[in-house]
C-alpha cells in the first residue's frame, strides 16, 4: 500500500472519469490530477527571479507547503508589507487546513483500541496536509482499512511533499540558467496555475461567489493599497460573498439543496449525523 | 533585482518560519477540533469566502499588475496566455499540464514576435 502510495502522485494525472465509491462527485476526484508540481516549479523561478534567496524558497517550502501562503508571503514581502501582516495574511490563506483536517483525522483515528495512531502522529502528519493529499485520502479512505489509513496517508503526502520541494529548487536553478524569456514564461506558470484551478475546479455556489468577489476586489485595492492588498482584498471580497451568500440563502431557504452541496475545501459534514 | 527589505538573513528566515508555523496553527488546530466540532458552521462559510476571495485576489492582481521579472512583459500578452490556457484546459476536458503549457508557450511565443 506504501508502494502505492508512491507510485499515485504520476498516475493520478491520468485518472480520468473513474467511478467514485466514496460518494464524492466526480469533481472533486479531478483534484488529484493537479500538476501541482508544476505550481512550486514556478515559485522557485519567481522567487529566482525576484530576489528571494533559494534557501528561503526552500524553507518555505518545507515548512509553509501552501502554494497560495507562499505566494503571498513572497509578494508581500517584496512590497515592503509588515512582518506582522506578512504572517497574519498568510495564516488567513491557509484557514482551509482546518477543515480539512477536521474531516480526515478522524478516519484515521477510526481504528480505535491497540491500533489507534498515537496522537504525536497525527499532529506530525498534519504538516504534510495539502489539497492533493487530503483530496486522495477522501477518495481511498473508505477502501482501506483504518490501521492502514494513517500510513498512506504519510507515504503519499511525504512523496508530494518531496517532489515539492524538489520543483522549488529545480525551478529556481532553471531560471537562472534559461535565456530571460523563458524564465519569464516560467514565472508565468504560477498565477497560470491557481487560475486555472480557481477556475476550473470550483463547484460549489459558496466558491465561485467568493472567487468573483475576491478577482475583482483584490485588483481594486491594491491599486489604492498596495502593501495590504492580499490581506484587505480577501477580508473586503470574502465578507461581501459570505453576506451576499447569507442574504441569499435567507431569501430562499433550501436546506435539502445544501445538505448536497460538497466543496473540496469544506466537506459537508451532514452525512455523518453531528 | 530589488533587495528584500529588513535586515537580511535572519529577518528572512524568522519570517518564513513565523508564516509556516501560522499555516500549521490551522492544520493542528483542525486534528484538535477533529471529531469535536462541525466543519459545516457560519464561521467556516465564512473563512472559506476570505480564502477563496483572497487567492482570487492574489491571482489576477500579479497577472494584471506584476512584480518582478513577470512586469517586463507587456499586458496582452499576459491575457493572451490565460486565455489560450483556460481555452485549452476546457477543450482537453480540464486537463491542467496541458493549460499550462499552453498558456506557456503563448507567453513564450509573444515575447518573442515583440522582440524581433
Amino acid at each position: 500500500m506504501r508502494c502505492a502510495g508512491v507510485a499515485r502522485g504520476r498516475a493520478e494525472q491520468r485518472d480520468d472519469d473513474r467511478a467514485q465509491p466514496t460518494g464524492f462527485p466526480a469533481g472533486d476526484a479531478r483534484i488529484d490530477r493537479r500538476p501541482v508540481a508544476a505550481g512550486y516549479l514556478g515559485f522557485g523561478a519567481l522567487a529566482n527571479g525576484t530576489g528571494f534567496p533559494l534557501w528561503a524558497a526552500l524553507l518555505s517550502t518545507a515548512t509553509i507547503f501552501a502554494l497560495p501562503g507562499q505566494l503571498a508571503m513572497l509578494e508581500m514581502s517584496l512590497a515592503g508589507t509588515l512582518a506582522t501582516a506578512i504572517v497574519v495574511t498568510v495564516g488567513l490563506t491557509a484557514a482551509r487546513f482546518l477543515p480539512m483536517a477536521v474531516t480526515l483525522v478522524p478516519m484515521m483515528r477510526a481504528a480505535g483500541g491497540p491500533s489507534t495512531p498515537p496522537s504525536w502522529r497525527l499532529y506530525a502528519a498534519a504538516q504534510l496536509l495539502a489539497m492533493t493529499g487530503w483530496a486522495a485520502c477522501m477518495r481511498r479512505f473508505p477502501d482501506l482499512a483504518p490501521p492502514q489509513r494513517l500510513a498512506w496517508f504519510t507515504g503519499f503526502a511525504l512523496t508530494n511533499w518531496i517532489v515539492c520541494l524538489a520543483a522549488t529548487g529545480a525551478g529556481f536553478g532553471l531560471a537562472n540558467s534559461l535565456p530571460p524569456l523563458v524564465r519569464q514564461g516560467l514565472v508565468f506558470v504560477g498565477p497560470l496555475y491557481f487560475l486555472l484551478i480557481l477556475t476550473g475546479e470550483t463547484r460549489t455556489r459558496q466558491g465561485i461567489v467568493a472567487l468573483a468577489c475576491g478577482a475583482v476586489v483584490g485588483p481594486l485595492v491594491h491599486v489604492a493599497w498596495p502593501q495590504w492588498s492580499v490581506m484587505m482584498g480577501g477580508l473586503i471580497g470574502g465578507t461581501m460573498a459570505w453576506l451576499y451568500l447569507r442574504w441569499f440563502r435567507g431569501a430562499a431557504a433550501q436546506p435539502a439543496k445544501h445538505a448536497q452541496a460538497t466543496d473540496p475545501q469544506r466537506p459537508n459534514r451532514g452525512d455523518r449525523g453531528n | 533585482m530589488a533587495d528584500l527589505p529588513g535586515p537580511g538573513g535572519l529577518y528572512l528566515a524568522l519570517l518564513v518560519l513565523a508564516c509556516g508555523f501560522a499555516t500549521y496553527l490551522w492544520r493542528g488546530l483542525g486534528v484538535l477540533l477533529s471529531g469535536r466540532i462541525s466543519a459545516s458552521g457560519e464561521f467556516f462559510n465564512w473563512a472559506g469566502c476570505v480564502a477563496y476571495a483572497m487567492i482570487a485576489g492574489l491571482t489576477t492582481r500579479i497577472l494584471l499588475m506584476p512584480t518582478g521579472s513577470l512586469a517586463e512583459t507587456p499586458l496582452w500578452a499576459r491575457l493572451l496566455g490565460c486565455a489560450l490556457a483556460l481555452a485549452a484546459y476546457f477543450y482537453m476536458r480540464r486537463n491542467l499540464l496541458i493549460g499550462i503549457v499552453i498558456g506557456f508557450l503563448a507567453l513564450l511565443g509573444s515575447l518573442v514576435l515583440v522582440s524581433h
